[in-house]
């Protein structure tokens, strides 16, 4: 208890430190247009929270962040499991993954803007970004399973679902997991990206385009402030699943 | 179990050369040999892991309990859950694998204990255990089971698998010729990968 009161303190502290630096400099600049004060964006905010379309984009975008990245996710894990198992798959597949994850986001926009329909390039964006994420750790995860344990249950003719729930599993636990935070996050950047550019109706790229157009810089960073909130609500849940993983395997450092 | 002739290689570089062996249904025999004689590399063919690229293997054990050089424990697992691990899903798996770490000297709240939080001898014991719990093993292949252990211990462990060899094969490889004597065993040396 004490530790978490600790913890909070740290961290109102180090809130306030940067919003009190962010304060100095709007002051310093004196141009709302370059860089509004905190209080004003606070207050932006707070009038576009009280709007229905604030919370429709809100939740619209976060939907379509969350189906790119669950399908990613789902997509990469099975994907290699198989790319382990068979190897000439393996090197069909992974180039292909490599130039998806080295390849710029914008240059994928672009392209699947011909091929997509608005509505579905941002999921479909952050499908790309998370997909040869998860794949690459997932892989990596597999490989690094003790080889020794794996011939101990060989030995011990342990059946094949008692191998993979009892030693892959846990094995392969801190490298999911951490593929799939360090995936949440492309997924917001990724998807929000395309919504930008792409700006389907009713979504937080649309809303921060505008804003940008019209040169409303306190509602872009209400709505970068929304973005990053969404996100360190979903890092947050994944990190819950973390926690109870870790309770059932309490030596496994799972990424957090 | 005979072994006849046996040949295996790592690649270029050869490990057992002609090894002819015949091991008894039952009973305790010791193979010792220096390290590198090809010792861990014969265990590891009797249980099935590495097939010899020349010689005849027959009646192998169909369900060998094997200690390794490493004690092998799932370290997300504690004492008591890694031995009932290997017994499946039968009611008394759970009491039969308490029954095995009580044997070893293991406690109640040693047993409820991850692997990380016990001492080398104690997870040696450990892996010792899940080798003697286990009802249908026909052989028990040891490589070192004593490792790590204190001397009263192993006189401990000693009489459980002088009394587990009334009914199966227990294989123990060690470099330790006292271990012959505390068992009782009929010994067989290894020497630059022949069985003398």
């Amino acid at each position: 208890m004490k530790d978490f009161t600790k913890k909070i303190a740290v961290g109102v502290g180090v809130a306030a430190f940067w919003l009190a630096v962010w304060e100095i400099l709007s002051l310093c600049v004196s141009a709302e247009l370059l860089l509004p004060s905190p209080f004003k964006v606070a207050a932006t905010w707070w009038a576009l929270a009280k709007t229905a379309a604030f919370w429709a984009a809100a939740g619209t975008s976060l939907l379509r962040v969350v189906c790119g990245f669950a399908a990613g996710a789902l997509v990469g894990t099975p994907l290699a499991f198989a790319t382990h198992k068979c190897a000439p798959l393996r090197t069909l597949v992974a180039p292909l993954l490599h130039i998806v994850r080295a390849a710029p986001v914008a240059s994928f926009i672009i392209l699947a803007l011909v091929w997509i329909k608005t509505a579905w390039l941002p999921p479909f964006i952050s499908f790309l970004m998370v997909l040869p994420l998860v794949w690459a750790n997932v892989e990596q995860g597999l490989a690094e399973t003790d080889p020794k344990l794996l011939e101990m249950a060989a030995v011990y003719r342990l059946p094949k679902r008692v191998v993979r729930r009892q030693i892959r599993l846990p094995s392969l636990a801190p490298y999911l997991l951490s593929a799939c935070k360090t995936g949440l996050g492309f997924a917001w950047k990724s998807g929000i990206a395309a919504e930008v550019i792409c700006r389907p109706a009713g979504s937080v790229g649309n809303a921060l385009y505008r804003a940008k157009l019209l040169l409303e810089t306190p509602e872009v960073f209400a709505w970068t402030g929304t973005v990053v909130v969404l996100s360190v609500v979903l890092e947050k849940l994944l990190v819950l699943a973390a926690d109870r993983l870790q309770t059932r395997h309490p030596q496994k450092e799972v990424a957090k | 179990m005979t072994l006849n002739r046996l040949f295996f290689a790592y690649g270029e570089k050869p490990i057992l050369f002609n090894a002819s062996l015949d091991l008894p249904k039952t009973g305790v025999v010791c193979l010792i040999g220096d390290s590198g004689s090809g010792k861990t590399t014969l265990l590891r063919i009797l249980c099935g892991l590495e097939t010899p690229q020349a010689g005849e293997l027959t009646d192998l054990p169909s369900r060998p309990a094997v200690v390794f050089q490493e004690d092998r424990l799932l370290p997300w697992k504690t004492a008591l859950e890694n031995v009932a691990l290997v017994l499946g899903d039968t009611p008394d798996a759970k009491t039969r694998a308490k029954q095995a770490l009580a044997s070893v000297g293991l406690s109640d709240e040693e047993q409820a204990r991850l692997p990380k939080a016990l001492s080398g001898g104690q997870c040696r014991r450990v892996a010792l255990a899940r080798a003697l719990a286990l009802p249908d093993a026909d052989a028990l292949l040891l490589d070192e089971p004593f490792a790590g252990l204190d001397d009263d211990l192993v006189d401990t462990a000693a009489a459980l698998l002088r009394e587990a060899a009334k009914d199966k094969l227990v294989l123990v490889i060690t470099h330790d010729t006292d271990d012959q004597k505390r068992l009782n065993a009929t010994l067989l040396r290894l020497r630059n990968g022949v069985v003398e």
